[in-house]
């Protein structure tokens, strides 16, 4: 193996113990023949590890557990509807990959959104004219119907009655 | 953390305050340890901790023995952390720090030792400080709770390899500052 690769194991999988025993013997195999690798893991263990080793349990203060109990006795139910309503809101809005997720649809409904109403505004303003052309038809006079028939014989609905 | 024996968790689920409190006396000082390591926070670290007891009593009839107890707290407890470590990071305010966490542990009454100040808390405060809330996450996870990286998976919601790969991010990360002379050789 070469010593990248032995030094990326040194930083995961060797140190913590992980590694089967096939590939731990192949390690240490190295490790005797390569003093470049040795002295990394002596700094691996030195600067990641030893540093954990002395580390304390850190107690909170008894006012954490007052709290608690003031909090969890206080309560009726054990999950009120808007505690629920919260927990969905954080894991939507919290979390980033939902984040991610809820901008693209919220972007996607927005794009429909707006083709729609293109769509819509065009069909409209031609209902609109229909609407208009059939007022105007509609308030010829009687002698109207005939320019009425005028326009069905020309065929120039669209353009006017003929002169 | 020791393990939570499943008759307590029993009697949490069925109403036993006695049986959480004992939960809590259990596991409070481990739960609050990783909030503390990785917000670098007192008064973030106690908010915490509350937060996660409340949604574990909350949520204790959803349990379901799908996963081990102190892998589900381990989780709980590490998305609060990360979370408020990202929410204060976005609020750009930090009150007090480590100084803080050593001046209130060692003044309360407590099943535990507190921390106390040392040269060697003081060097753990400045590694962890050098990593991203993520990789402070493994790191404690590994390093102080001595979890192994299936574990560790579970506790984060996320695969094996992801575990490995932010391990040697952290410990790039801390050599690297090392490196710079920014961590005393003696660390």
């Amino acid at each position: 193996m070469r010593c990248e690769e032995i030094r990326s194991l040194l930083m995961t999988d060797y140190i913590d113990g992980e590694l089967d025993p096939g590939k731990e013997t192949l390690v240490k195999e190295h490790l005797a023949a390569c003093s470049a690798c040795r002295v990394f893991e002596e700094n691996v263990r030195a600067i990641t590890v030893a540093p954990f080793k002395e580390a304390k349990v850190a107690a909170p203060p008894e006012r954490v557990w007052r709290e608690i109990e003031r909090r969890i006795s206080k309560k009726p139910a054990p999950y009120s509807i808007s505690e629920k309503l919260r927990d969905i809101f954080e894991a939507i809005f919290v979390l980033p990959r939902m984040r991610v997720a809820v901008a693209t649809i919220t972007a996607a409904v927005m794009i429909f959104a707006l083709i729609g109403y293109q769509r819509y505004a065009k069909e409209r303003s031609l209902d609109i004219y229909i609407e208009e052309e059939v007022s105007f038809l509609s308030q010829l006079t009687a002698n109207g119907v005939e320019d009425k028939n005028d326009y069905l014989e020309t065929g120039n609905f669209f353009q006017g009655p003929a002169v | 953390m020791i393990n939570i024996p499943s008759s307590l968790v029993k009697g949490a689920i069925q109403g036993d305050s006695a049986a959480f409190e004992e939960i809590y006396r259990l596991s409070g000082s481990f739960v609050y340890s990783v909030a503390l390591r990785i917000l670098a926070n007192s008064g973030d670290a106690e908010e915490v901790t509350q937060e996660v007891f409340v949604k574990v009593h909350r949520s204790l009839k959803d349990f379901g023995f799908r996963s081990s107890f102190k892998t589900w707290l381990y989780r709980i407890t590490t998305n609060m952390a990360i979370n408020a470590y990202n929410k204060r990071a976005r609020e750009r305010g930090r009150r007090a720090g480590y100084d803080e966490a050593l001046n209130v542990a060692s003044s309360e009454p407590c099943a535990e030792q507190g921390i106390t100040g040392s040269e060697t808390e003081e060097a753990l405060g400045f590694l962890l400080n050098r990593l991203t809330a993520e990789h402070r996450a493994v790191i404690v996870l590994r390093e102080l709770e001595g979890l192994n990286y299936e574990e560790m998976a579970k506790a984060l919601n996320i695969n094996i390899n992801t575990v490995r790969t932010r391990l040697k991010r952290a410990r790039e990360a801390l050599m690297a500052h090392a490196k710079k002379g920014v961590i005393h050789h003696e660390v």
